[in-house]
């Protein structure tokens, strides 16, 4: 795409001045009314003009019978109406000189051949000189221009650096969902359906441009054109990393071949292929996405393959290392320095001061935490630095009777010991919190209450919080690969 | 080791060996027309001609050099060494002689009606490590080239790398590097090592081959034997759109 063909989607889609949804009701359920509304609770601050063919009031605002007695210039027209009555919209928006249109309606290719012929009406007044989103999507999320989808009345009115493109509308709700408990703010959430102009590709290559954008991520089936997907997607990459789920790996696509090449090469194949070749970093699961988005943010900046554990247990610590190593991250042994720093505040019977450390104990007093720690991130081997196996005790409280006071104050104390660390030597630092419960159930609660508190002050910090040491190795890998591949001078 | 193509008949060039073929609904190119079309494009091929004759078998093999291989040449049979087409290390005129007609009766006998071009000619390669280089085209990413082992191991195994057209150096590198069977070619348990840097310069020979004539569907160059100082593509097929034929 040329320079001012993104400027002026990014203008038209992102950041409109007004905008008309055509097809709101007194319906407050019709989904065309619950998209202007949704735009209303969200804060839209530009103008809106609700079509209706009765015009008359809806919502507080006047309604249109048409797109053509809206009296001003109107940049984007949000489309609701049943499938087939899309085109002569379409048509009349073109008409009016709007240039962006989003359509909401399904029926279209999605559907079968029928929905393909109308999908095909709408690609020719495309040609026209219109450009759209859709068919078949919830549109687009945008905090900073006042943008939400359709189910988006609550999302988060906070702009942040992550830029979501993803096919399907529903996992776009999810994601943004997800992600408001983790901390993780979007720059941009584009559902984009079917694709029948505007596609991923295109979408990748405005966020690519986007400064507010830091990381990019994509929900993907399927690509129109792969070549320029590759092209676009290693020219993000240089810039900021690209995180793609890519659902659907069938081999219903395959054509029956009659060379070696073309029975060896499954779709599966090529989508490996494409991975390997382009560097995106690829994520299996909502999970995986979130956990490398955050990642991306915390990590990348400072991070590097050379792991340093610290763990309160020791067989946390061994299971730290294998997961760690097997992921393809190295925890390299500290120098005889800091092992002698370490060792000077742990008791001799425990061995683990090489890496990983293991302290013995969940809740270590804080003067014993700090320094270690301190010696382990100061530490010329240790690039990230992680722990594991702390600050929260699962059976504590209901053994002991509840913490008693002095040793709760001790642990705010005890808590803070990351953040300081982390701050001290600019190396990122991951926090692994075990959601594991008791089956005891008052606890289990009390103890949940306390690790959302504690990961959300995490995260507030810019540490990243992972469940599990699983789920911190493979964030924690993917942001390396990404980093050793595009950023070899840090 | 590279050596340009002589074929038995007329000089052929690329777009009208393509435009034969579509003209008679062909979309199997044999191995003469396919070796043709890869040595235009600078990628280095045995030179093979067609024989029409006993006495120009021999005649050809003389030429070549001794030993040769005959293979059977017809639009028909993709799986040549299956039914008896292939006849590899022929000595002499009287073997050539003899091959050439256990190559014909054979291929006869088993398929009594296929249309026989003739039997190919060629100087035997000296032994090296066989690869296959291989093009297929997905639905959504176009041509992707495939690389590997040669011979009967790449269907054995399947250890091959593939990689989205077109190529870069470093995908061509990569993809090298890529399969098991790497340390193949750094002269694994005395074996003759093998300049890789010849492979990655087919690799993109090939992409940029593809990418010119998109009318071509798959290709195999299988095997190219690969030495210290070179490798030489020994046997090739391409096979075009059935969509090139329709149009013409």
């Amino acid at each position: 795409m040329r320079n001012d063909e993104k400027k002026a989607l990014a203008a038209q889609f992102f950041h409109p001045k007004s905008i008309t949804v055509i097809g709101v009701s007194a319906d407050e359920n019709a989904f065309g009314s619950r998209y202007l509304t949704g735009l209303l609770n969200f804060g839209f601050k530009g103008k809106l003009y609700p079509v209706n063919p009765r015009g008359g009031s809806l919502y507080g605002l006047t309604a249109y019978p048409g797109v053509g007695d809206i009296p001003d210039s109107v940049d984007l027209a949000v489309i609701s109406v049943p499938g087939r009555a899309v085109p002569g919209i379409l048509e009349s928006c073109l008409t009016k000189g709007i240039k962006a249109a989003i359509v909401l309606s399904a029926g279209f290719s999605e559907t079968g051949e029928e929905g393909k012929k109308l999908e095909g009406e709408i690609n020719r007044i495309i040609a026209k000189g219109i450009r759209v989103i859709g068919p078949n999507c919830f549109g687009i999320y945008c905090p900073r221009g006042g943008l939400t989808v359709l189910p988006g009345k609550d999302f988060p009115k906070e702009s942040g650096p992550v830029g979501l493109v993803a096919q399907s509308g529903q996992f776009t709700e999810m994601i943004v969902l997800a992600s408001r408990g983790l901390g993780v703010r979007f720059s941009e959430a584009i559902s984009y359906g079917n694709a029948c102009d505007l596609n991923e590709t295109d979408f990748i290559e405005l966020l690519a441009d986007d400064p507010e954008t830091k990381v990019i991520a994509c929900y993907i089936e399927g690509v129109k054109d792969g070549r320029r997907f590759l092209e676009v997607v290693r020219k993000a990459l240089r810039v900021k990393p690209v995180l793609i789920w890519k659902a659907g790996l069938s081999n219903t696509g395959r054509k029956a071949a009659t060379s070696h090449t073309g029975s060896l090469a499954g779709s599966e194949a090529v989508w490996n292929t494409f991975f390997t070749q382009s560097g995106a970093i690829r994520v299996d699961t909502m999970d995986d996405l979130i956990d490398s988005a955050i990642a991306c943010l915390h990590i990348l900046p400072g991070g590097g393959r050379r792991v340093a554990l610290l763990s309160g247990s020791g067989g946390s610590a061994v299971i730290g290392a294998d997961v760690f190593e097997r992921a393809g991250l190295d925890l390299p042994p500290f120098s005889e320095e800091v092992q002698q720093k370490i060792s000077s505040y742990l008791p001799p019977i425990i061995t683990g001061i090489r890496n990983p450390v293991d302290v013995g104990d969940p809740i270590p007093p804080t003067e014993k935490l700090a320094p270690i720690l301190d010696a382990i991130a100061g530490g010329e081997q240790t690039d990230t630095v992680v722990v594991g196996r702390m600050f929260l005790s699962v059976k504590g409280p209901s053994l002991v009777g509840g913490f008693p006071k002095s040793f709760e104050q001790g642990r705010e104390g005890l808590r803070e010991v990351p953040v300081r660390v982390k701050e001290k030597y600019g190396k990122p630092m991951v926090v692994v919190l075990s959601e594991e419960t008791s089956d005891a159930g008052p606890i289990e609660i009390e103890f949940e209450a306390d690790r959302r508190n504690l990961r959300d002050y995490y995260l507030a910090h810019g540490i990243p919080v992972y469940p599990t040491l699983n789920r911190a190795a493979k964030a924690i890998m993917n942001v390396v690969s990404y980093k050793e591949r595009f950023r070899q001078q840090g | 080791m590279c050596k340009t193509v002589a074929t038995g008949g007329p000089v052929m060039y690329s777009q009208s060996i393509i435009e034969e073929a579509t003209s008679a609904s062909r979309t199997l190119l044999n191995e003469i027309e396919s070796k043709v079309l890869l040595s235009e494009a600078g990628i280095p091929v045995v030179e093979t001609k067609l024989a029409t004759s006993k006495q120009e078998a021999v005649a050809m093999s003389k030429k070549a050099g001794f030993p040769v291989v005959l293979k059977i040449v017809s639009p028909e049979i993709t799986h040549k060494s299956d039914v008896g087409g292939v006849k590899l290390g022929l000595k002499t005129s009287k073997q050539v002689e003899a091959a050439y007609e256990e190559i014909l009766s054979a291929v006869k006998q088993k398929y009594p009606r296929a249309v026989i071009d003739g039997v190919s000619v060629q100087k035997m390669a000296r032994p090296g490590t066989e690869v296959i280089v291989g093009m297929t085209k997905d639905l959504q990413f176009g041509p992707v080239l495939m690389f590997g082992l040669g011979g009967i191991l790449v269907e054995l195994l399947k250890d091959v790398s593939f990689r989205i057209v077109p190529l870069e150096r470093e995908d061509a590198r990569e993809m090298i590097r890529e399969i098991k069977g790497y340390p193949m070619f750094e002269g694994f348990r005395g074996r003759e090592p093998v300049d890789t840097s010849v492979l990655e310069e087919i690799l993109l020979k090939v992409s940029k081959f593809v990418d010119d004539h998109p009318e071509i569907k798959e290709l195999d160059l299988n095997p190219i034997f690969s030495y210290k100082d070179g490798a030489v593509t020994v046997d090739a097929r391409i096979i075009l759109e059935g969509d090139a034929v329709n149009q013409t």
